[in-house]
């Protein structure tokens, strides 16, 4: 299994002027001459919000492509040597493109940290970090809705210092997208309200859903690979302790991403009598006609499992 | 002792990953004899990658990967057997070229497969702890055929890898036995690769089966050394990951190549230390 440090995925804002860039695949609708990209599916879905009609929103990775097999081609490379603005979610998450935009220097184009502000979540001291990995800065701040506030809020600044003529639409769209993210937000508070208390309880394939398990008060009972690096395996005895810690804690199931290998995982949920869910989306999308084109259908497909998988007895 | 060596082997995923250890380790071994005596020690690494294309393929058409691995392991290893068939071509860059063209193959396809959020490079890095009983089954299965053909084969493999002369004159098919050895290889490699991974895979071929070789001269000896070499380094490597807290296929690795440092310096009359000790005997004063 591989980390979500390793995504990478490129929006790319395209102005009138740049409809020859391979990448781009929406049509600008107006004025400005600016050219966005951005490093993840779900950003760029995040930036369109905010960005609305002004500056069409496209990826350079399609949305369900695993970036973990992505190398850039010559025409990705171009495409980020093309934006005026690249938006990341910064804490690490894009540590696999740095390569690329320190390769560009001065030619390459301005970077905002949609993250920028937001506070990492500190490791639980009962937990899963013994083995050193508190350190670690966890970016998914992402499953958290109310954090994607802030992600709009940097994207709305970073879109009006590049397009100040477009300064008022932005704001509106931030204000509207936020209150869409509140009402998210309220409608998951009210979801997992309906998994009884002493089964709120989160085992993961992968240490990513930290901020959402603080938000909506799960508990992440343990994970399979406790890392967040790709090149790390579990030890034999870490995972005979997850196997009782599995048992004892009463978790119901196992949570492995969507795509993700989860051999491993499998095996462990069949010792210890657990369901195995395996279509957890944390930063993949589907394509405008799948199931979950948005963030905010992510979300939601996210919840109805997670809280399907825990409620039932 | 016994609760101790018991209390691993309670968890289920325990007791599988020790027998998918033994298996392979027992199957890479003895086939790793022939890689080892005909010094083609990179084979397994070489057609572990080689692999991906046929992986691609299997995926894009919604087969089994295991299959399409199988499928291009297999070509691979006919690929090395036609190119390297009259010598104009030597059997290692025979490897060198087939394995670099796959894996670049591979590397290309899956790439260009843009629309799946599958990571297709998991069948490289099979877990010895992630064995499910189907694994299991399918591993022992292929392990036992291909055993038994080499069983079989024995002599005629022996004659037709070492004694070319001989082969030539007892009329041996011998363009028939090499290709027929390169898939058994194949076979070996492809089974051990989604079972334990690419890393255990190639040392499991290679280390084992260079230490027997200090060990002992005869083949069939050195067959059965490497065999029980390599179960030892799995079963032990997988204690070590239990008690040790460590990663498993790592752990197993390094037993093995623990064992081969062992022999390397204290086999007998060949290990380094043996030598030195032989050197003192005979020139005292110098020493």
């Amino acid at each position: 299994m591989r980390h979500p440090s390793k995504r990478r995925i490129v929006v790319v804002v395209v102005a009138a002027a740049a409809l020859a860039l391979a990448s781009c695949t929406r049509a600008p609708r107006s004025a400005p001459a600016a050219r966005v990209l951005a490093s993840q599916a779900f950003l760029a879905d995040i930036a369109g919000a905010v960005a609305g009609e002004r500056i069409a929103v496209a990826a350079l990775l399609p949305a369900d492509t695993d970036p973990h097999t992505w190398e850039p081609a010559p025409r990705d490379a171009a495409a980020v040597a093309a934006a005026d603005l690249f938006i990341v979610n910064g804490a690490g998450l894009e540590a696999f493109l740095e390569p690329l935009i320190e390769g560009l220097g001065s030619e390459g184009p301005r970077v905002v940290e949609a993250s920028a502000g937001l506070v990492p979540r500190e490791h639980d001291e009962d937990g899963h970090d013994e083995d050193g990995h508190g350190h670690e800065t966890d970016p998914h701040f992402w499953l958290d809705p109310l954090n994607v506030i802030r992600y709009a809020e940097n994207i709305r600044d970073a879109l009006s210092t590049l397009d100040p003529a477009g300064a008022d639409a932005y704001r509106a769209n931030a204000t509207a997208y936020a209150e869409e993210l509140q009402a998210l937000d309220r409608w998951i508070v009210a979801e997992v309200a309906r998994i009884p208390p002493e089964r709120r309880l989160l085992v993961t394939n992968h240490e990513s859903l930290g901020y959402f398990a603080d938000r909506y008060g799960l508990r992440i009972v343990g994970t399979v690979i406790p890392s967040v690096s790709t090149g790390s395996s579990p030890s034999a005895r870490q995972l005979a302790a997850l196997v009782d810690l599995l048992r004892a804690s009463g978790a119901p199931a196992l949570f492995v991403e969507e795509g993700a290998d989860a051999r491993v995982a499998r095996q462990l949920a069949d010792e210890a009598g657990v369901r195995l869910v395996t279509d957890l989306r944390t930063h993949t999308l589907t394509g405008p006609d799948g199931p979950v084109p948005t963030y905010l259908a992510m979300m939601r497909a996210d919840v109805r499992t997670i809280v399907n998988a825990l409620v039932a007895p | 002792m016994i609760a101790w060596l018991a209390e691993p082997l309670a968890h289920g995923f325990m007791q599988r990953g020790m027998l998918a250890g033994a298996i392979v380790g027992v199957l890479c071994a003895v086939v790793g004899c022939f890689v080892v005596l005909r010094s083609m020690a990179f084979i397994g690494d070489a057609m572990a990658h080689a692999v991906l294309p046929g992986v691609a393929v299997a995926y894009l058409v919604k087969g089994d990967l295991f299959v399409g691995a199988l499928g291009a392991a297999l070509a691979v290893a006919l690929g090395i057997g036609a190119l390297s068939r009259r010598g104009q071509v030597r059997e290692d860059s025979a490897i060198g070229i087939l394995f670099a063209a796959a894996l670049s193959l591979g590397v290309l396809l899956i790439s260009s497969i843009r629309t799946s959020a599958t990571d297709l490079g998991h069948i490289l890095f099979g877990n010895v702890l992630g064995v499910s009983a189907r694994d299991l089954l399918l591993t022992g299965a292929i392990a036992a055929a291909v055993l038994a053909a080499i069983f079989l084969l024995y002599k005629e493999l022996v004659v037709v890898s070492f004694d070319p002369v001989l082969a030539a004159t007892l009329r041996l098919p011998a363009e028939r036995l090499r290709i027929a050895l390169l898939v058994l290889l194949a076979l070996t490699i492809v089974v051990s690769l989604q079972t334990v991974g690419v890393g255990l895979v190639s040392a499991l071929l290679v280390t084992p089966g260079a230490t027997a070789q200090l060990l002992t001269r005869r083949l069939p000896r050195m067959m059965a050394v490497a065999g029980a070499l390599g179960v030892a380094s799995c079963v032990i490597g997988l204690y070590a990951s239990y008690y040790l807290d460590v990663a498993s296929g790592a752990a197993m690795v390094l037993t093995a190549t623990a064992f081969f440092v062992v022999a390397f310096l204290f086999a007998p009359r060949r290990g380094a230390a043996w030598r030195l000790l032989e050197r003192a005997r005979r020139h005292p004063a110098a020493s």
